[in-house]
């Protein structure tokens, strides 16, 4: 279930920020040469990054990839290993349920107050504080999953399932998969 | 008070930090508890607008963009022949190959931004031709090793991006200000390649190709080349902010990819997930340490700091060679980026006190990452080369290959303190 949610995550986030960058050039270019300006693109990117940012977040929960510190996990056994990965799970879900509670009352704040940007477009902040809390909603998803995932795994005392599900991603995996997309191209 | 708070909270970082909890729950967790500690509830409530103002933010929008760029570089082959240009230019030098490696590594992770990407290309195609030809092991695996880090500090750098944001310090100017640090490195890198192994090529009977094939071979570092201009020149040239240059230069890649007959759905499905992967792993830790800055400056950090280096009499030079300690050691057990979001916060105002440059600074702080990436127990370029080793040899390989750059990088930052115009001449000039 976690994999399909990763691939249509990456998949807005690529094609959000493919478009941002098509915007950001065309302005540019418009700019420099015309002396024309689009105007709000700047504005865009601060949202594309503010929405893109927690579909990130949940890929890189997907991917085990959230940066910890292995030096004293690679010296422990199977049994703490576990229990460091458990840990680690349950809190990157304890941070996405923190971040969506903080969203949730910003955007309540900003419906409150009718809160508009500070920009000549003047936008209605509901407009991408709501995607921002989506895309929040996407992070909460995946790191909640796992995290339902970790604790059934641990009911069951399946240590070495639980580390196969939450270890941090090794140097040697990523290698591994760096080497055979190498042979790819 | 201020300081004994402030030593606490950074001691319970670490210690969450080294349960291989994720750093950035350290960091968050450390702020919010802190923050409540002080101020109670009111603190830990706004934070949910600092949340939005940190991540809305167009500053922020060049980490991924950038990403997407080493990606779209990386994936669609674009920097796949450098070494085969590089050999073919630099092989005949006394050191040979060992320059090949590190000039590819300089400038294929200036490209691709990830070490493990950077070592894994240049390594597998590298490695073997270096054994056939009887390079010492060595001496091979820590011209790889060391030349993987040099993409850190050459601009587009994401970890150069990581300290303006959160230094609060022009990235532009830090991009620019990387440039000649950069070069010096890879330039000293290479001298002490043609002292120390000027012999290591003598059985390497590589034919010699003749001018017009090598010319030739030099239309594979059009396209990089071209997007290196494209971003830093627009940089340089005050034409785009460095988010503006990284959208150039996505749509650079995505032209020269397509040039190449590569652009296809999966190679772009390819490209998001590991974009995507990586801004995750990043602008995580990043949002936690700038909400963790709330609770430093509410608690008056600034201040407390600046008055405890006042009160200790240092001057900026000391100061600095301390550091130069603390980050060696710091960097033996945690990775760059770790470093940079634990120790930034505190010690920018501290050296702003001393009135060290932040802009320089952060040459001074990458450079100290590069040193992080190499040394033992836990410096990441060190396993990626050691995993792509197909001889089975031991580690201690490739520390022993990579010491002498851990030296050699020393005495460049020792060059950078003494003469901070090494850094600072070039953004100077622009301004």
């Amino acid at each position: 279930m976690m994999e399909p949610l990763a691939r249509l995550a990456s998949l807005v986030f690529g094609v959000m920020m493919l478009l941002l960058s098509a915007a950001i050039t065309l302005e540019t270019v418009l700019r420099k040469a015309f002396s024309v300006s689009l105007g709000g693109v700047d504005e865009l990117s601060g949202y594309a990054i503010a929405v893109g940012a927690p579909l990130a977040f949940a890929v890189a929960v997907v991917e085990r990839s959230h940066i910890r510190i292995n030096l004293l996990y690679g010296r422990m056994g199977l049994r703490l290993r576990a229990l460091a990965d458990a840990a680690a799970v349950l809190a990157l879900a304890a941070i996405s349920g923190f971040l969506f509670v903080f969203a949730l009352r910003t955007l309540d704040e900003t419906r409150t107050y009718q809160s508009l940007a500070q920009t000549p477009w003047a936008t209605p902040l509901v407009i991408p504080q709501a995607l921002w809390l989506a895309a929040l909603g996407v992070f909460l998803v995946a790191a909640v999953g796992a995290a339902v995932a970790v604790v059934r795994r641990m009911a069951r005392r399946d240590w070495s399932g639980l580390t196969s599900l939450a270890a941090p991603d090794s140097v040697e995996e990523a290698l591994r998969a760096e080497v055979r997309d190498l042979g790819r191209r | 008070m201020t300081l004994t708070f402030l030593a606490l909270g950074f001691a319970a970082m670490l210690a969450l930090m080294f349960l291989s909890l994720p750093v950035a729950f350290a960091i968050l967790l450390v702020g919010t508890v802190g923050g409540y500690l002080a101020f109670g509830m009111p603190l830990v409530e706004m934070m949910g607008g600092v949340v939005w103002g940190t991540l809305n933010n167009p500053v922020m929008t060049a980490i991924p963009l950038f990403m997407l760029l080493g990606e779209l570089l990386l994936r669609g082959g674009i920097a796949d022949r450098m070494f085969d240009v590089l050999a073919a230019w630099l092989g005949r030098l006394p050191g040979g190959l060992l320059h090949s490696n590190i000039g590819t590594c300089a400038l294929f992770s200036a490209t691709s931004g990830s070490s493990v990407a950077t070592a894994a290309t240049v390594g597998t195609i590298a490695l073997p031709a270096l054994g056939a030809r009887g390079y010492p092991v060595p001496a091979a695996l820590g011209s790889l090793a060391a030349g993987g880090t040099l993409g850190i500090l050459i601009p587009p750098s994401v970890n150069l991006l990581v300290y303006g944001s959160l230094a609060n310090v022009s990235v532009g100017e830090l991009f620019i200000a990387g440039v000649v640090p950069g070069l010096m490195l890879t330039g000293l890198f290479s001298l002490y390649i043609l002292m120390a192994h000027r012999h290591a090529s003598a059985r390497d009977a590589a034919s010699v190709l003749p001018w017009r094939q090598k010319v030739a071979l030099l239309r594979f570092l059009v396209p990089p080349g071209v997007i290196f201009v494209v971003v830093m020149g627009s940089i340089y040239g005050g034409l785009a902010t460095p988010t503006e240059s990284a959208a150039l230069g996505v749509m650079a890649a995505l032209y020269f990819v397509g040039r190449q007959g590569r652009l296809s759905r999966p190679l772009l499905a390819h490209c998001f997930r590991q974009a995507a992967r990586t801004t995750g792993m990043v602008v995580l830790v990043i949002v936690s340490a700038l909400l963790l800055n709330v609770t430093l400056s509410m608690v008056g950090t600034t201040q407390a700091v600046t008055r405890w280096v006042g009160s200790l009499g240092l001057d900026a030079h000391l100061l600095l060679a301390l550091l130069v300690v603390f980050y060696l050691v710091l960097g033996m057990f945690m990775d760059a980026m770790s470093m940079l979001v634990l120790t930034v916060p505190v010690a920018v105002p501290m050296l702003a006190a001393v009135g060290v440059d932040p802009v320089w600074f952060g040459i001074f702080i990458v450079v100290m990452c590069e040193i992080a990436l190499i040394t033992p127990p836990v410096g990441m370029n060190l396993f990626v080369v050691q995993g792509l080793r197909r001889d089975g040899g031991s580690f201690a390989d490739v520390v022993q290959g990579s010491l002498p750059y851990v030296f050699i990088m020393l005495g460049f930052v020792a060059l950078l303190i003494a003469w901070p115009s090494i850094a600072l001449w070039l953004p100077r000039t622009m301004s």
